[in-house]
């Protein structure tokens, strides 16, 4: 039995065990306590565990590791039917991202004047696909990680949320037709110290990252529920800019001298995202879609295009009410022009780092209303989705990852 | 020159320098053709309307309300829909129990964990609040009492014990 299967065993078991021992013990329901608050207050606390069999994904997986972890607290009052105010703090680990760092995910005055129009001023989740808004709680969906072809980590807290203003609410399409509605939102990024996109600027070794300049930024998504029950189809677009400021490190690739200043300049920052979703009793069909550009100028010296493309289907069962399982096939391409890896192959490179396909297996235990279980199996075809800085050793094109996560919620 | 060139990643900020020749113009459109095979595929399925028994949609005393269709008891009890003419509707639910499961069955199409999760995702990523849960439907007939513009689902029996106090609401 190898190392990597003997841990994943191990771990199994032993959530098992936990997770039983804690089904006894928390209640199901609110906390009493909260219950007489002038506001309503909800959290979740989530402990991961990740496992690979060769290579690191964004953490030090290959010994695995329990650096995958998720907190958050809202706060939300109804200061009249039409009028609320919510916030809600969030702090995550995953490897070297994040460090626990508590950051505000949300905040918002929502004036919903109308079905058919509610305005949201403040820190808002951007609605890029189907889980984008709630991909911070874990209880929330049957996968423990989503399909990074669409959900890419390295940008989880960056495109989470825009610091402005929205627009939101339900189109008259007649009952026939099934009901749309729509977000519409400009405003900023918002970045935290320990984001992801500070590791992805500096995993190259060509520069090391002093801030972020945020240009403002715009999205518009609509939302169809098909006059089929349990259907619905969304679309969603987002244009942004996003500027770096950064020093070149004494061992650039680029002959820039040390420690001069240089801007990266991703401009545009734009994507696709095309969603669709069947429930059917105790079935769930989801499948996405999306394209991006990631148009960047580098202190004026060179410029780099990029379009990705991923997608992804999955099917999902709830049965005995409580439990859900789930599988998922997901790819992804750095370039949906060079899905072969050609030109990796030119740079004297594994071909691999061109692609990502993936197929995950997932299982879902709500033990309780307060308690979610998971453990969920990866099995991997390529290497686009890694860091170099997670992965000094040569990479592997065939992998696999093991996760469990324990989440309580309330 | 190598913008990054010990980068396993290209979906990055400073990926490789690349100029694919059917990328002129960033942002533009591209319809996937696997929508066009999901969309036609929803298209086929057709929608199995459910007949509800035994519970009553109620409201409070001075509430007006049209008679509803099921579309609009769905929308309202999922927060899409919160105003019927000039009346502001707020919607007050069972946590659990049989009444509550089949009306969520008959009218909402979701279990009583699917219900839950979906008002979670609401009020996780910020768009909404949870309707106020009532563990019995003494407490869910005392909250609709005291509160203008409250409905609720109780038991025809529970409905009929508080005649004086709540209102039905007729669903076509």
């Amino acid at each position: 039995m190898t190392t990597y299967i003997r841990r994943v065993l191990i771990v199994a078991t032993s959530l098992l065990v936990v997770g039983s021992g804690m089904s006894l013990s928390v209640t199901a329901g609110p906390l009493t306590s909260l219950e007489n608050l002038p506001f309503d207050i909800h959290g979740f606390l989530s402990l991961g565990y990740l496992d690979s069999s060769k290579n690191n994904y964004f953490a030090g997986t290959k010994d695995g590791t329990g650096d995958f972890r998720e907190f958050g607290l809202n706060a939300s009052k109804s200061f009249t039917p039409k009028l609320r105010v919510g916030a809600q703090i969030v702090a995550r680990t995953l490897g070297d991202v994040g460090d626990d760092e508590v950051v505000l995910d949300w905040a918002v005055m929502d004036y919903h004047w109308h079905d058919n129009l509610g305005i949201r001023i403040g820190k808002i989740k951007m609605p890029l696909g189907l889980h984008n808004q709630t991909r911070d709680v874990d209880a929330l969906r049957t996968s423990i990680l989503l399909p990074q072809s669409i959900y890419p980590e390295q940008l989880r807290d960056t495109l989470s949320a825009l610091v402005g203003v929205g627009l939101y609410g339900e189109l008259p399409i007649g009952e026939a037709f099934g009901s749309l509605s729509y977000e519409v939102q400009a405003g900023r990024f918002d970045i935290p110290d320990e984001s992801g996109v500070v590791k992805l600027v500096e995993s190259g070794g060509n520069f090391t990252t002093e801030g972020f300049d945020e240009e403002t930024s715009y999205l518009a998504a609509l939302q169809w529920q098909l006059p089929v029950e349990g259907a619905r189809i969304a679309y969603a677009y987002f244009e942004g800019q996003l500027l770096a400021d950064t020093i070149a490190t004494a061992e650039n690739s680029y002959g820039i001298p040390a420690m001069t200043p240089v801007t990266l300049d991703a401009d545009p920052l734009c994507g696709h995202w095309w969603s669709a979703e069947y429930e059917l009793s105790d079935w769930l069909f989801t499948s996405e879609f999306n394209i991006q550009d990631r148009d960047t100028d580098v202190g004026g010296l060179t410029s780099t295009k990029a379009r990705l493309e991923g997608w992804y289907a999955g099917a999902e069962h709830r049965f005995f009410d409580r439990y859900v399982g789930g599988v998922t096939y997901s790819e992804y391409y750095n370039d949906r022009n060079d899905k072969s890896g050609q030109r990796y192959i030119s740079e004297g490179t594994p071909a691999h780092r061109a692609w990502q396909k993936e197929w995950v297996f997932s299982l879902k235990a709500e033990v309780t209303d307060n308690l979610i279980l998971k453990i969920e199996e990866h099995i991997i075809d390529g290497t686009a989705s890694l860091f170099a800085s997670d992965n000094t050793a040569p990479t592997a094109q065939n992998w696999n990852m093991f996760a469990v996560k324990a989440t309580l919620i309330f | 020159m190598k913008l990054n060139n010990t980068h396993t990643s290209g979906s990055s900020l400073t990926a490789p320098e690349r100029v694919p020749p059917s990328h002129a113009r960033p942002c533009t459109l591209v319809w996937p053709r696997s929508a066009s095979v999901i969309l036609l595929l929803f298209c086929w399925l057709a929608s199995s309307p459910l007949e509800a028994n035994d519970v009553v949609l109620v409201r409070h005393k001075t509430t007006t309300l049209p008679v509803l269709d099921k579309q609009d008891v769905k929308d309202l009890f999922l927060g899409k829909k919160t105003l019927f003419a000039e009346t502001l509707v707020s919607v007050a639910t069972l946590k659990d129990g049989d009444i509550h499961k089949q009306f969520l069955r008959d009218y909402v199409g979701k279990t009583v964990v699917q219900y839950r999760n979906y008002w979670r995702i609401q009020l996780f990523s910020g768009k909404g609040m949870m309707p106020p849960v009532f563990k019995n439907e003494t407490d869910l007939v005392a909250f609709i009492r005291r509160t203008p513009g409250a409905i609720g689902v109780v038991s025809t029996t529970t409905f009929d014990e508080h005649k004086n106090d709540i209102a039905e609401v007729k669903v076509r």
